[in-house]
């Protein structure tokens, strides 16, 4: 039997990177203020913090995977509920993504062609990017994001260079009553690191690759805080918490002397962009689908991350079409701050002493 | 075996889906509306919208601007979203606002709230955001009326940005630009275009007709709608409280009235507010131009110092002005919101009056040199 070949560091960096998909959430309902930009980058900090207990537990118990450190923290059954949690909390946080990805492919690049057929060609997409597993789906992530910095640094640079700099001053007054609103969204646009607990397994994992693993929030922090001063630089406040997809219209108002170098960008950018969210909603049913594999103690992947997909297409169906956005938006957002602020550090931490306490002395 | 059969299954699914040809644009049966213009309709209680529109004439053998034929439609409607759907309804082409490049109010609506009336330019995603929003000294029906070989919208967005010459502080107001300010609910202002009383070469490059265009001055808008108008050497003057400008005329006379006239070359504005009571704001301005000409060839011209008085003088008493029509001549109100947000937003509502209390302090250096130099 050919053995399994571990994820090499910048893998596993790129599959967190593409999960948090460098903070490019756009499905969010406005409340975009200087205290959802501060917001932003105090969570990434705070992934950072949380991987680095995990990692630190990672390599105390000597690189059991997910399932394993779990059953050594809490009982069996527990360990087995406690996953039902993030199972669900994935295929929500998915739909979201779908829902969000199929509006701006409507307003932007399709606009007669139906939501139903886009939301499906994503689904069957993301499916298909399934199929050969985690290794060919970390390989395209780590294209990706070899690739969108370069894509992103074009629209930075000549962004930062037509940008009123005047403007960018509001960023840093955020007004106390401004960030209980914008929890929300700040709490999703900068998930995607909760998913590094399932990467982080012993058949998958070099051990020295967890260090990458930490610094893959800071990546995310560092492009959102370039694409923010971007678009407040171009657009305005007033235009950040006016546009449904703030960075995309910015991108078409950049500034750049010749007037209309970046006006018709949307279109490579929205492409990357689709790419990239595929990539991302299939990490994370593959997550779902392997916290749902422990729970039912099923052999096989492939049929849950099937049931997964087709839940996360009638949720974004429910989102679209029923008005259930706000309230998903919501229970995912908070769903996701219990599980990476909470759960994550406290299963690190429960690992490790236990661990300590069966050493020999 | 089984993923390798699905793998072409699932292929032909997404060609199925993909290849349904909805959205394909064939440019020959479309219809790009280059201008749009805004009056009030004389004949009811609603609003006439004229759209300037290039339509691509088939021949094949043309280039550039040869294959495209220009026309105006004036359409009476209650807003322009009802007015694209009448143009829709009455075009077997389909109707396109991706090459935008202007959007004109007569002078008949400029009282009124226009961004309601242009709301569609503002939500829809396929309109230009770049596309360049100006006011008219006549009726936007006329303005895109007028006979000419060439295309007057573009002209017109090309004339004011001749005018301004700053790079990320321009005091153009674009589409992008309105819908910013209109959610921060700041005061704005927006120049006024005509057509010139004699052709110049100066203006309007692209019109090879008889008329060329204009700046007849700028409408001044606070949160509440039109306050004021200025006259053409004033909102050319106003210019200069925008940063990084490198055209534009200064005009200085001397003791026996002999007129002499500098090109700009390069202005820096800085400006700061300080919260207070009363509040303080100081401004500095630093000015390179070059004379250009003189009305007396025998006159000396005046040395920096008194050069700088003079536009110094001329500049308070646009400030005097704009204590009566707001802050947007000045930009303060927009260095008030940036540097005080919180203060800002707690005062917004009592801003006109705070800033006619403000104690403005203007400084101006000229550095200037002559043509022959």
């Amino acid at each position: 039997m050919k053995p399994h070949r571990p994820l090499s560091g910048f893998q596993l960096f790129s599959l967190c990177v593409t999960a948090s998909m460098f903070g490019l959430f756009t499905g969010h309902s406005g409340a975009l203020s200087p205290a959802y930009f501060l917001l932003v980058i105090l969570l990434f900090g705070l992934q950072c913090a949380s991987l680095a207990l995990l990692s630190c537990a990672y390599k105390r118990t000597g690189g059991e995977d997910y399932n394993s450190m779990l059953s050594r923290a809490l009982s069996r059954p527990a360990a087995r509920v406690f996953l039902v949690f993030p199972g669900l909390l994935f295929i929500l946080r998915a739909s979201l993504t779908l829902s969000g990805q199929t509006e701006a492919v409507s307003l932007y690049l399709l606009e007669d062609t139906s939501e139903f057929a886009v939301s499906l060609v994503f689904l069957v997409t993301a499916f298909c990017a399934l199929l050969p597993g985690i290794r060919r789906i970390s390989g395209t992530a780590a294209l990706f994001t070899l690739l969108l910095p370069v894509a992103l640094g074009v629209v930075v640079v000549s962004g930062l260079l037509g940008a009123d700099w005047g403007e960018l001053r509001l960023l840093y007054q955020p007004a106390p009553d401004e960030f209980v609103p914008a929890l929300i969204p700040a709490l999703l646009t900068a998930s995607g690191a909760e998913c590094a607990l399932f990467f982080l397994s012993a058949k998958n994992t070099k051990d020295h690759s967890s260090r990458r693993l930490i610094i893959a929030p800071a990546v995310c922090a560092a492009i959102f805080l370039c694409m923010q001063l971007v678009t407040v630089g171009t657009i305005g406040l007033g235009g950040l918490s006016s546009e449904a997809y703030p960075f995309i219209e910015a991108s078409r108002q950049i500034s750049t002397g010749t007037g209309s170098l970046t006006e018709r960008l949307d279109f490579p950018f929205i492409t990357v962009m689709l790419t990239a969210s595929i990539i991302q909603i299939a990490i994370y049913t593959l997550c779902s689908a392997l916290a749902l594999k422990t729970v039912f103690c099923a052999r096989r992947t492939g049929p849950l991350a099937g049931t997964a997909l087709a839940a996360e297409f009638a949720l974004s169906l429910l989102i679209r079409y029923a008005g259930l956005g706000d309230a998903l938006q919501t229970v995912c957002a908070l769903g996701i701050a219990v599980y990476t602020a909470v759960l994550i550090p406290l299963l690190a931490l429960l690992a490790a002493l236990r661990h300590r306490k069966e050493r020999p002395a | 075996m089984i993923k390798k059969a699905v793998i072409p299954v699932i292929i032909l699914i997404l060609l199925a889906l993909l290849s349904g040809g909805t959205d394909a644009v064939d440019v020959n049966r479309t219809v790009f509306v280059v201008g749009v213009g805004i009056d009030r309709s004389e004949k009811d209680s609603g609003y006439q919208y004229t759209f300037y529109a290039a339509s691509p004439t088939g021949a094949d053998s043309a280039v550039g601007d040869n294959n495209v034929a220009y026309r105006s439609v004036t359409l009476s409607a209650r807003s322009l979203s009802s007015a694209v759907r009448r143009l829709e309804q009455g075009s077997s082409r389909s109707i396109s606002f991706e090459h935008l490049s202007c959007a004109a109010l007569g002078a008949s609506v400029l009282g009124e709230d226009f961004p309601a009336m242009m709301d569609y330019l503002l939500q829809v995603p396929d309109v230009r955001r770049q596309s360049v929003v100006f006011a008219l000294n006549g009726d936007a029906a006329d303005f895109f009326s007028v006979p000419l070989e060439g295309n007057i919208a573009s002209a017109a967005a090309e004339t004011l940005e001749r005018l301004d010459g700053s790079d990320s502080h321009s005091s153009i107001m674009t589409l992008g630009r309105l819908a910013g300010t209109l959610e921060s609910r700041t005061g704005y202002c927006l120049y006024i275009l005509g057509l010139a009383d004699t052709p110049s070469e100066l203006s309007g490059s692209d019109v090879s007709g008889v008329y060329c265009l204009d700046l007849k001055g700028a409408a001044v808008f606070d949160s509440r709608g039109l306050s004021g108008k200025l006259s053409r050497d004033q909102a050319e003057l106003a210019r200069l409280f925008t940063h990084g400008q490198i055209s534009g005329l200064i005009t200085s006379v001397d003791s026996d009235g002999s007129r002499f006239f500098y090109e700009i070359t390069y202005s820096r504005c800085r400006s700061s507010f300080v919260p207070g009571e009363p509040c303080r704001a100081s401004i500095e301005m630093n000015i390179e131009c070059i004379l250009l000409e003189r009305s007396d060839i025998t006159a000396e011209p005046p040395d920096d110092r008194a050069l700088s008085g003079h536009l110094h003088g001329q500049l308070e008493q646009l400030i005097a002005l704009s204590r009566e029509y707001g802050a947007a001549v000045t930009g303060l109100e927009t260095e008030a919101r940036r540097s005080h947000r919180l203060w800002y937003n707690e005062i917004k509502d009592k801003w006109d009056s705070i800033y006619r209390g403000t104690a403005i302090d203007l400084r101006v250096n000229c550095v200037s040199e002559r043509a022959d130099d």
